[in-house]
C-alpha cells in the first residue's frame, strides 16, 4: 500500500516537473507585408529557424495584411485586452501605440546587450523612429526601406538619340527635379490616344510617403518631429505638389493614381521607363524583369532626401515577463547580420544590421545586383518618417486630399490647406 | 398561342447575349487561373492558355492553408444552418398555427430583423461578442446569424398552407405539437426547408465582413478572408495564382449547386416565394 | 386549460429564437444608440456622455454627406435596372422549356460565389493594364479608363459589378413568382391581339406585384449593406468617391477607432432602414403579414 502511494506521488511529481519543463513560451507575432512578393514564406522560414535554435519558444506568425490592416489588427487586439506578444507595424504608428500605452520600453534589453555599442551595429537612420517622447526606445528596426527611383536601362538606350539631342545622358537616370521632368517627357511614347509607354509612374496608395520624400528634397517636412506640429501647407510642399500634379495632369507623362501594389508589375511589364517605389519591391523586380534596370537616389531639389520607411518590432505590455524576454530574443535573432542579410536579399529591404554587408554571401549577391545598395547609401540623406498620434486618421486626410489634387479635382493650394486643417484636427482629437 | 418566328429568334438571341455576358468574366477567370505568370503579363485577349499550368493550384496551397480555411468555412456554415433550423422551425410553427397573446408583435420583431442585417449593426455586435469572449472563435462566427427572421418568415408561409384537417387528425391520434411538427409539417414542407437551407449555406459561405472583424488568426480563418488576405500578400500582382485561388474558393459552392441542380430548381420554383 | 397549455408551448417554441434575436439584434441596437451620444475614441478611452455632439459634427462634415450621397446613388441606380432586367429575363426564361437550366445557372452563378471572390475577379477585370476591359478598349481604339483608380468611375465600376452579382438572384425569385401566373390569361390576351410586350405589361407586371415587393425590399437591404466589394476593391477611394455608409462605419470603428462616431453613424443607418421598413410596411403591410392567407 505504501509503495503504491509512493509511486503515485513520484509519478505526480514527475509529471508536474515534466509539464513545467515542457511549458513552452508561445509568442503571437503580427506582421505585415507591405510590398509585392511572397514574403510570408520567407518569414515562416525564418521563424522555423528561430524555433529550431530555441526549442523552448514557439512563435505563431500571424500574417495580418498590409501595413494599414496590421495596425488595425494590433489596435483592435490591444483594445480588446488581448495584445500580441510582438508585432511589426509601420513606423509612423509608434505614437499611436504609445498613446494606447501598449508597449514596453526596450532600454533594459539593449543595456544588457551592450547599450550604445550594440545600437551602433545598426544604421542610425533606422533608429530615428524608435524613440518615444520620454526618450526611451520602444521600437527595433526590422523591415526598413527608403523610396528610390527605378529606371529601365533598355528604354533609356532606345531613346538615346532623343535624350542626347536634349542634352541628357541616356546612361544615367535624372538627378534633379528638372531633369526628371525632361527625361520623363522624352521617355513617354504615345500612339493616337494610347500611351504605349509612360516616362514615370509615381504610385498612389502610399502617396503620403512619396510626398514626404518630395518635401524633404525641397528642404521642408510634413509634420515636425514632436508629432504635434503640422507643416503640411508650406511653400516648398506646394512646389512639390505642383510638380507632381504637373507630371500627371498637364504633361501626362505619369498615369494618375496607379495602385501601389501593381506598380512594380507595370515596371516589369514595360509600361514605364521609370518608377518611384520602395526598395522593398526589388526582389520581385530582380526575379522577374527581363531587361536591364537600375536603381538610383530619388532626384533632388535642394538636396537629396527621403523619409525612411518600413516597420519596427514592438514588444507589448500586458504579457508575461517570460514572453517579453522571449520576444526580445526573437527580435534579436531576426536582426543578426545573417538573418538581416537573408531578409534583405529575399525582399529588397535594407539589411538593418551593418555587419550584414560584410558577409561573404551578401558581398557576392551585391556584385550581381549592385542596385540593392542604393537604398542603403541613400540613408546618408534620409530622415525619420513623420509620426503622430491617430496616424491612420492623418494618413486618410493626406491621401484623400493628395488624390484629389492629383486627379485635378482640387487645386494644389486647396488640397494642402484642407489636408493641413484635417491633420491638425486629428492631432487635437476633434 | 403561337409565337412568331422572328419573336422566337429575338428572344433566344437576347437570352444568349445575356448568358454570354454573364459567363464571360468567369471564363476569363478560369483562363487566367491556368496561365503562367509571364503569359498573364502580355496584354492579350487569348482565352486559351499557351500552357495549362495545373501547378498553379498546388502553388496556392503553398502560400496559404486553403484547406484549413475551407474546413473552417464548412464547420461554420453547417453550424449556422443546424442551429437556424432548430430555432426557426419551432418559431415559424408557433406563428403559423398557434394562438397566443403578443403573437403579432413578436412576429414583427422577427420580420424587422430582415431589415437590420448584421452589417448595419456591426459595431455593437462586435462589442457584445468581445464581452462574451467570443472573438477569434468559430462559435462567434456562428451565433450572431442563427436567429433568422428571413427563415422564420419563409417557413411560416409554408406551414400555414398545411391543411387544418391534418392537424385535427393528428390531435385525434393524441400526438402533441412536437410530434406533429416532426412527422407531418417537416416532411410536407421539404421544398421550402431545402430552399432555405441552400440559401443559408450560400449566404454564409460567403460571409466576409463579420469574420474580418472578429478573427485574425489562421486557425479560425474562413475561405473568403483567406482569399482577401492572399490578394494582399501577392499584392495584386501574380494574377494567375490569384485567379487560381479565387477559382478554388468558388468551386465548392458551384459544384454543390450543380450537383443538386434538379432538387434546387424544382424546390425553388415550387416553394412559393411570391410574397 | 388546453388553451393555456398551448400558449405556454408557443412561448417555449419562441424563446430560443427570441433569445438570440435580442442578443444579436435588438440589444446591440439599444447599446449602440446609447453609445452614439458619447465621445469614445483613441484620445478619450472611456465613453463620455456628450449629447448630440457626434451628430452635430457629422452634420458639418463633408465626408459624411459625400458618403450618404454615394450610398443613395448606389442603392437607387442599382435597384431599378436590376429589378427590371431580372423580370425581363425571368419572363424570357419562363417561356423557354429547352435549355432552361443552362440559362438559369448562367445568370445565377455570380450570386453563389463569395463576394470576395467576385471582387477579386473584377479587380482583375478592371486592372488598368492587364484587365480585359481596358485591353478591349485599347484594341477598339478607345482610351483606357481609370475604373477603380479614378474618382469619377470608381462608384460606377462597383455598381456594375454588384449588378452582375445580384441579377441572377432576383431573376430566380421572379421566375418562382411567375409560376403562379396562369397561362390562360396570356392565351386570352393573345386572342385579343395583344403583342408580347403588351401582354406582359398588362398581365405579368401587375401580377408579380407581391414578388416585386419582396425583390424591392431584398434589393434595398442588399445594396445598403454593401461592404465586401468596397473593402476589397477600392477601400472607399480614391478620395472617398466610392465610400458608402457601411464602409464608413467600418472605417471609423476599426481604422480610426472613433467608436462614438461609428455608433452615431450606425444609429443613423438603423433609422434609415427602419424608416424604409415603415414606409414599405405601411403601403403594403397587411399583404406581408397575412399574405399567405
Amino acid at each position: 500500500m505504501k509503495r503504491n502511494v509512493m509511486m503515485t506521488v513520484a509519478l505526480l511529481i514527475f509529471f508536474s516537473l515534466a509539464s513545467t519543463a515542457s511549458a513552452k513560451v508561445n509568442l503571437k507575432f503580427f506582421y505585415p507585408v507591405g510590398v509585392a512578393g511572397p514574403l510570408v514564406k520567407v518569414i515562416n522560414g525564418m521563424v522555423a529557424e528561430f524555433e529550431k535554435e530555441n526549442p523552448g519558444i514557439d512563435v505563431e506568425p500571424v500574417y495580418a495584411g498590409n501595413y494599414n490592416q496590421t495596425m488595425q489588427k494590433v489596435q483592435t487586439a490591444v483594445l480588446g485586452g488581448n495584445p500580441p506578444d510582438i508585432a511589426v507595424v509601420e513606423i509612423s504608428e509608434l505614437f499611436s501605440l504609445l498613446a494606447m500605452d501598449a508597449l514596453i520600453p526596450l532600454d533594459e534589453y539593449i543595456e544588457q546587450e551592450g547599450g550604445e555599442k550594440f545600437l551602433a551595429d545598426f544604421y542610425p537612420g533606422f533608429l530615428g523612429n524608435a524613440y518615444g517622447r520620454d526618450g526611451k526606445i520602444y521600437g527595433f528596426p526590422f523591415q526598413r526601406s527608403t523610396p528610390i527611383l527605378y529606371w529601365n536601362k533598355d528604354m533609356f538606350a532606345a531613346a538615346g538619340d532623343k535624350l542626347k539631342a536634349a542634352g541628357l545622358d541616356p546612361n544615367r537616370p535624372p538627378d534633379n527635379w528638372d531633369e526628371l521632368v525632361e527625361y520623363a517627357k522624352i521617355l513617354t511614347i504615345r500612339e493616337g490616344n494610347q500611351t504605349k509607354q509612360y516616362g514615370l509612374i509615381i504610385p498612389g496608395g502610399w502617396n503620403d510617403w512619396i510626398f514626404e520624400a518630395f518635401s524633404r528634397q525641397n528642404g521642408s517636412q510634413l509634420i515636425k518631429e514632436d508629432g504635434l506640429t503640422v507643416t503640411f501647407n508650406s511653400p516648398e510642399n506646394l512646389e512639390a505638389l505642383r510638380l507632381w500634379v504637373n507630371l500627371m495632369q498637364e504633361l501626362k507623362v505619369c498615369p494618375v493614381l496607379r495602385p501601389w501594389n501593381i506598380t512594380p508589375d507595370d515596371f516589369i511589364g514595360g509600361v514605364t521607363a521609370m518608377m518611384y517605389y520602395s526598395t522593398g519591391g526589388m526582389a520581385k523586380i530582380r526575379k522577374t524583369a527581363e531587361f536591364n534596370w537600375g536603381a538610383a537616389f530619388q532626384p533632388k531639389r535642394k538636396n537629396y532626401g527621403t523619409p525612411v520607411g518600413g516597420g519596427d518590432f514592438h514588444i507589448f505590455k500586458g504579457i508575461p515577463k517570460e514572453n517579453q524576454d522571449a520576444a526580445w530574443k526573437f527580435a534579436k535573432f531576426m536582426t543578426t547580420p545573417e538573418m538581416a542579410g537573408h531578409w534583405s536579399i529575399e525582399s529588397g529591404y535594407v539589411a538593418v544590421n551593418k555587419a550584414a554587408y560584410d558577409r561573404a554571401d551578401m558581398k557576392a549577391f551585391l556584385e550581381k545586383f549592385p542596385q540593392m545598395t542604393v537604398a542603403r547609401d541613400q540613408l546618408d540623406y534620409a530622415y525619420p518618417k513623420m509620426m503622430a498620434v491617430n496616424y491612420q486618421l492623418i494618413r486618410n486626410a493626406m491621401t484623400t486630399n493628395l488624390d484629389a489634387a492629383l486627379e485635378g479635382k482640387k487645386t494644389p493650394e486647396e488640397a494642402l490647406a484642407d489636408a493641413h486643417k484635417l491633420m491638425e484636427e486629428a492631432i487635437k482629437g476633434q | 398561342m403561337e409565337e412568331k418566328k422572328y419573336e422566337v429568334v429575338l428572344k433566344i438571341f437576347m437570352l444568349q447575349i445575356g448568358a454570354v455576358l454573364m459567363i464571360l468574366p468567369f471564363v476569363w477567370l478560369i483562363s487566367t487561373a491556368l496561365k503562367s505568370p509571364s503569359e498573364v503579363f502580355t496584354q492579350s485577349l487569348s482565352l486559351i492558355p499557351e500552357k495549362f499550368m495545373w501547378t498553379n493550384f498546388v502553388d496556392i496551397m503553398d502560400q496559404a492553408p486553403f484547406w484549413l480555411y475551407m474546413g473552417n468555412t464548412i464547420i461554420v456554415c453547417v453550424g449556422i444552418l443546424v442551429i437556424q433550423l432548430l430555432l426557426v422551425i419551432p418559431a415559424a410553427y408557433a406563428f403559423a398555427r398557434l394562438d397566443f397573446p403578443g403573437k403579432d408583435v413578436l412576429f414583427l420583431l422577427f420580420v424587422i430583423q430582415i431589415m437590420l442585417p448584421l452589417e448595419s449593426i456591426i459595431i455593437p455586435n462586435y462589442l457584445i461578442t468581445k464581452k462574451l469572449g467570443l472573438l477569434n472563435t468559430r462559435t462567434g462566427l456562428i451565433l450572431p446569424f442563427v436567429a433568422s427572421g428571413f427563415g422564420t418568415f419563409m417557413l411560416r408561409q409554408t406551414f400555414k398552407q398545411i391543411p387544418a384537417s391534418l392537424e385535427d387528425a393528428a390531435l385525434m391520434d393524441g400526438a402533441g405539437h412536437i410530434r406533429f411538427i416532426w412527422h407531418v409539417i417537416i416532411p410536407l414542407s421539404r421544398p421550402t426547408i431545402v430552399t432555405f437551407s441552400m440559401i443559408s449555406i450560400a449566404t454564409h459561405w460567403n460571409d466576409y465582413f463579420w469574420p474580418l472583424i472578429i478573427t485574425d488568426v489562421d486557425r479560425v480563418r474562413t475561405l473568403t478572408i483567406g482569399l482577401g488576405m492572399f490578394v494582399q500578400q501577392e499584392s495584386g500582382s501574380d494574377w494567375s495564382l490569384l485567379m487560381a485561388a479565387t477559382l478554388f474558393v468558388c468551386s465548392p459552392i458551384i459544384a454543390f449547386f450543380l450537383a443538386t441542380q434538379r432538387t434546387f430548381i424544382k424546390n425553388f420554383l415550387t416553394s412559393g416565394i411570391k410574397g | 386549460m388546453r388553451e393555456k397549455l398551448e400558449q405556454y408551448q408557443a412561448y417555449l417554441f419562441l424563446i430560443p429564437g427570441l433569445f438570440f434575436l435580442l442578443l444579436f439584434t435588438y440589444l446591440p441596437i439599444l447599446w449602440s444608440t446609447w453609445l452614439s451620444f458619447n465621445r469614445w475614441n483613441l484620445l478619450s478611452p472611456k465613453p463620455k456622455f456628450v449629447g448630440m455632439e457626434n451628430f452635430v459634427n457629422l452634420w458639418h462634415h463633408d465626408v459624411f454627406w459625400l458618403v450618404m450621397k454615394n450610398s443613395f446613388i448606389f442603392v437607387t441606380v442599382s435597384i431599378f435596372p436590376t429589378m427590371f432586367l431580372a423580370l425581363v429575363f425571368a419572363i424570357l426564361i419562363d417561356e423557354r422549356m429547352k435549355g432552361r437550366v443552362y440559362y438559369i445557372y448562367s445568370f445565377f452563378y455570380p450570386t453563389l460565389i463569395p463576394m470576395a471572390a467576385a471582387a477579386m475577379l473584377w479587380v482583375y477585370i478592371y486592372s488598368p493594364n492587364l484587365g480585359i476591359l481596358n485591353v478591349l478598349l485599347a484594341e477598339l481604339g478607345f482610351p483606357k479608363l481609370g475604373w477603380l483608380g479614378s474618382s469619377d468611375t470608381s462608384l460606377w465600376a462597383l455598381i456594375i459589378m454588384t449588378f452582375w452579382k445580384n441579377l441572377g438572384f432576383f431573376m430566380l425569385i421572379y421566375l418562382s413568382g411567375l409560376q403562379n401566373v396562369s397561362r390562360e390569361l396570356y392565351e386570352a390576351a393573345y386572342m385579343d391581339g395583344a403583342g408580347w410586350w403588351k401582354r406582359h405589361v398588362a398581365i405579368t407586371f401587375p401580377l408579380v406585384g407581391p414578388t416585386s415587393l419582396f425583390v424591392l425590399v431584398t434589393a434595398i437591404i442588399l445594396t445598403f449593406r454593401v461592404f465586401d466589394q468596397i473593402h476589397l476593391m477600392t477601400e472607399g477611394g480614391p478620395g472617398n468617391s466610392s465610400n458608402v455608409i457601411v464602409y464608413y462605419i467600418y472605417e471609423n470603428g476599426f481604422k480610426f477607432f472613433d467608436w462614438g462616431k461609428a455608433t452615431s453613424l450606425t444609429t443613423i443607418l438603423v433609422l434609415i432602414l427602419l424608416t424604409l421598413t415603415l414606409i414599405i410596411f405601411g403601403i403594403f403591410g397587411k399583404r406581408i403579414t397575412y399574405s399567405a392567407d
